[in-house]
């Protein structure tokens, strides 16, 4: 019995000819005289018979979107390369760019960095998305899609119910260690990011930055920010409504 | 287009460009693993883009002759270990934890017929699959699904070979268990 637990784990490998050939033929002589142990190889081999004839079907098409998107970024140019690294598209160097700040934003008070941070992520969301569509989720139900795949249960307002607007979609912000919700709204022709941050404590802010107008603000329990490119009073009014909604909670 | 530029085309191609056209070939291979991952179409997109952002940036650290779709493979657990650890709560990683070690102790006695597998649904097997804890779906799905060889799996998941060892048998363990009363249950309890 000992035999079988010191065995146990090579059984694996033995079905997949990962072994040495004296350890393969080790397990060969003791399977000779257990029949639990053989039964154990037999699960292991029937198993790894039906994935490999089912891979195929398994492994589903990426689909064509997502090739599009992955077929547009591009490999550091020859001359960044030398260099290690130096963007040549606007998505690597919001990569780059948020490497270096993302953790100190999460615990720094300024508003600004903060900002820049998340208009960064605004940015590259939106030029990745090419044209993003209209959600075919309501945001309540987006919300608790969100809760339920990542554990936080976060507000999702509906649209502002103004002017041609509409709600995309809640992704978790892939920067910042996935500690940000990114909740995006098509206003006209504009894109428009709310990010929920789970942090306490950050200044309020209204700043230009990085072509966007970013305005960010906090309840005490979590920090909002919104950033568009659309004019201040604009993004104003829009902070106005987002405040207004989220204040009263989920 | 992109995809189309291939080796044989008697034309010239940039190292830089040839790296991506390579890497690209394997969006499926990536996207079937981020969304067994991540079992959520939406979320498995953000994870292979985000590879792929990261692999192209990386490009020129890659070693031309290694296993490539292994080296994209680590890049994606990777993003997502990091994902994982940080998200407010993973009450998944926790439940792995439990079963790895539940399961250490658990050897199942039943000797179903060898047909059962062979009358596996996709549909069951996608269901059981997604049941595994992360650690044991990833380590099978590199093994019988990518074919990858142990060493690389150890390489791509960062961790030494005996656990590597027991994770994919354990996960196949668990998935033939999960098979085979998935079929005992059938008619009776769904």
């Amino acid at each position: 019995m000992s035999k079988c637990r010191e065995l146990e784990e090579r059984l694996a490998p033995f079905v997949d000819g990962e072994l040495p050939p004296d350890a393969q033929a080790e397990v060969e002589g003791h399977l000779e005289k257990c029949p639990p142990c053989r039964d154990t190889v037999r699960a292991q081999a029937d198993c790894r018979a039906l994935l490999r004839d089912r891979a195929a079907r398994l492994r589903c098409a990426a689909p064509d979107g997502l090739v599009a998107r992955c077929s547009a970024l591009k490999c550091g140019s020859s001359s960044a390369r030398r260099r290690t690294w130096l963007p040549a598209t606007l998505a690597a160097s919001v990569l780059l760019t948020l490497g270096g700040v993302t953790l100190y934003g999460l615990t720094a008070t300024s508003g600004r960095v903060l900002a820049a941070q998340l208009a960064l992520d605004h940015v590259k969301c939106r030029t990745l998305q090419h044209d993003p569509p209209a959600g075919t989720l309501e945001p309540t139900e987006a919300a608790a899609r969100f809760a339920r795949d990542y554990g936080w249960k976060v507000a999702v307002p509906a649209a502002p119910p103004d002017e041609d607007a509409r709600f995309i979609c809640v992704r978790r912000c892939m920067y910042m260690r996935g500690r940000v919700a990114h909740v995006m709204y098509g206003v006209g022709d504009r894109v428009v990011s709310l990010f929920v941050i789970p942090l306490a404590e950050s200044p309020p802010a209204d700043l230009a930055i990085l072509g966007q107008r970013a305005r960010a603000w906090s309840d005490g329990r979590q920090t909002y920010a919104i950033i568009a490119d659309l004019p201040q009073e604009r993004v104003a009014r829009l902070t106005q409504y987002f405040s207004t909604e989220l204040a009263r909670g989920p | 287009m992109v995809l189309r530029l291939g080796r044989r085309e008697g034309r010239r191609v940039s190292p830089d460009e040839q790296f991506r056209v390579d890497a690209l070939a394997h969006v499926n291979s990536l996207y079937g693993l981020a969304l067994r991952l991540t079992r959520n179409r939406a979320t498995a997109e953000d994870l292979v883009q985000e590879t792929y952002l990261r692999a192209f940036q990386a490009a020129s650290r890659f070693e031309p002759g290694t296993h490539l779709k292994a080296w994209l493979f680590t890049i994606l657990h990777n993003v997502h270990r990091n994902l994982r650890r940080s998200a407010a709560r993973s009450p998944v990683e926790v439940a792995s934890d439990v079963v790895e070690r539940a399961e250490a102790t658990h050897m199942a006695d039943e000797d179903p017929e060898r047909q059962l597998l062979r009358e596996t649904l996709d549909t069951d097997l996608q269901e059981a699959l997604d049941a595994l804890p992360d650690v044991f779906r990833q380590a099978v799905w590199l093994r019988d699904v990518e074919e990858l060889a142990y060493a690389e799996i150890g390489r791509v998941m960062d961790v030494p070979m005996g656990t590597v060892m027991s994770r994919i048998a354990r996960g196949r363990r668990m998935l033939y268990d999960l098979l085979t009363r998935q079929r005992e249950g059938d008619g009776v309890t769904r």
